[in-house]
């Protein structure tokens, strides 16, 4: 009953109206706008999800090394982006991170924890600057980039969650299938198809 | 337990608050109080203050405790002698100092915690400027501000000690030291663009 009610009051304040605090800066739309923009983009959910799965399948120091690697190199790329270093191929670096990822978890692979950040790390790149680039445009620049800062975290969240079930034998069968699924997702992000 | 029902079903009929420089309605006090909470860069450094000194544990942050109030107030005082400024910049260094910090968790020696809880103390409170209010005005919301100030770095010291209990919780406050010092180096890099 008590764990009912905290779930209660957490999801209500999620959930709350929205705040349209400040005369001159529209926070709670920058906030939203920020927080929905991962969101919006498929490869960029299935490509966090993938990045919480593989560190709860690579287990303990992954866990919390590759959730925090991502988000530090995502910043870099997303001042690459905010001031306009153009970095080729950014959808399609996307889109692959979702068929890499997809796959290191799909095959179990497990490489040395530094190998492993610097995968995630290139990939935030990418990432970022796709998010960086619209920055400058939204209502109030930094609830933006907490918001999409805060969207991403949550989703590796949502993957570390899930990579939990390795511990079961038929939860790590349903972990590598979900990365097959996510590496498919990318395949298709990257041939168009999806 | 009902104090948590109650907040939740509170939580679904929130006002919009329309927040800046004073709230009409309420007292210089409150306005002082809450005005932390209006600036997000204030809520940032706070949080990431409060979630440093949380980490390094009692024993090195007994000096912070001390300095970090004092800062406010010698920064807050600063707002009486010198016009009004844009330190934003100097906001979002120390918000990527503590985060990194946040994240890496070094053991700081106390004198380090010091500094940098003065540092961002001074900070903040340079940085709450209330030029429409003077005399016993100014006064109440300073100390309004100073109490709001320190209350959210002590919810977020809280925070922080609590979650040194289980590797989960740990690793959910560096997550959130990472996410401080993305969100911050952003926002540098967008203001260096801009001026």
């Amino acid at each position: 009953m008590k764990r009912i009610v905290q779930c209660m009051a957490i999801a209500s304040i999620l959930f709350a109206a929205t705040a349209s605090a400040h005369e001159s800066s529209g926070i709670a739309s920058g906030f939203i706008s920020g927080f929905l923009h991962p969101i919006f983009g498929w490869d960029h959910v299935a490509a966090m999800v993938a990045v919480g799965l593989w560190g709860a399948f690579l287990g303990s120091p992954a866990l919390w090394i590759l959730p925090v690697v991502f988000p530090l190199v995502m910043a870099l790329g997303g001042a690459l982006g905010v001031v306009g270093v153009a970095i080729p191929a950014v959808e399609t670096g996307i889109a692959g991170s979702a068929l890499i990822l997809g796959a290191m978890v799909a095959f179990a692979v497990r490489p040395p924890i530094w190998v492993a950040a610097v995968i995630v790390g290139l990939f935030a790149i990418f990432h970022g600057h796709a998010h960086g680039t619209e920055l400058p445009n939204a209502a109030n620049a930094l609830t933006y980039s907490l918001g999409f800062v805060l969207s991403t975290g949550l989703l590796h969240l949502g993957g570390i969650a899930f990579g939990h079930l390795v511990k079961w034998p038929a939860g790590k069968i349903a972990v590598q299938t979900g990365g097959g699924l996510i590496a498919l997702a990318g395949a298709g992000f990257l041939s168009g198809v999806v | 337990m009902a104090r948590v029902f109650l907040l939740s079903v509170l939580s679904l009929f929130p006002q919009a608050v329309l927040a800046h420089g004073q709230i009409e309605g309420l007292n210089d006090f409150y306005n002082g109080l809450l005005h932390p909470l209006w600036i997000p860069v204030h809520i940032l450094v706070l949080l990431a203050l409060g979630l440093f000194l949380g980490q390094q544990g009692p024993r090195r942050i007994q000096v912070a405790l001390i300095a970090t109030p004092t800062a406010i107030v010698a920064g807050l005082t600063g707002t009486l002698l010198i016009p009004a400024i844009n330190i934003d910049v100097y906001l979002l260094i120390i918000t990527i100092v503590l985060g990194l910090l946040i994240v890496i968790k070094p053991a700081t020696a106390r004198l380090w915690c010091t500094v940098l809880a003065a540092l961002a103390g001074l900070l903040v409170g340079l940085d709450s400027s209330q030029e429409s209010l003077t005399g016993l005005s100014w006064l109440v919301s300073a100390l309004g501000n100073l109490l709001g100030a320190c209350l959210l770095i002590l919810y977020s010291m809280g925070l922080a000690d609590y979650c040194q209990g289980s590797l989960w919780k740990k690793t959910g406050v560096r997550v959130i030291g990472s996410w401080v010092t993305a969100s911050a180096f952003l926002v540098l890099a967008l203001s260096r663009i801009s001026s």
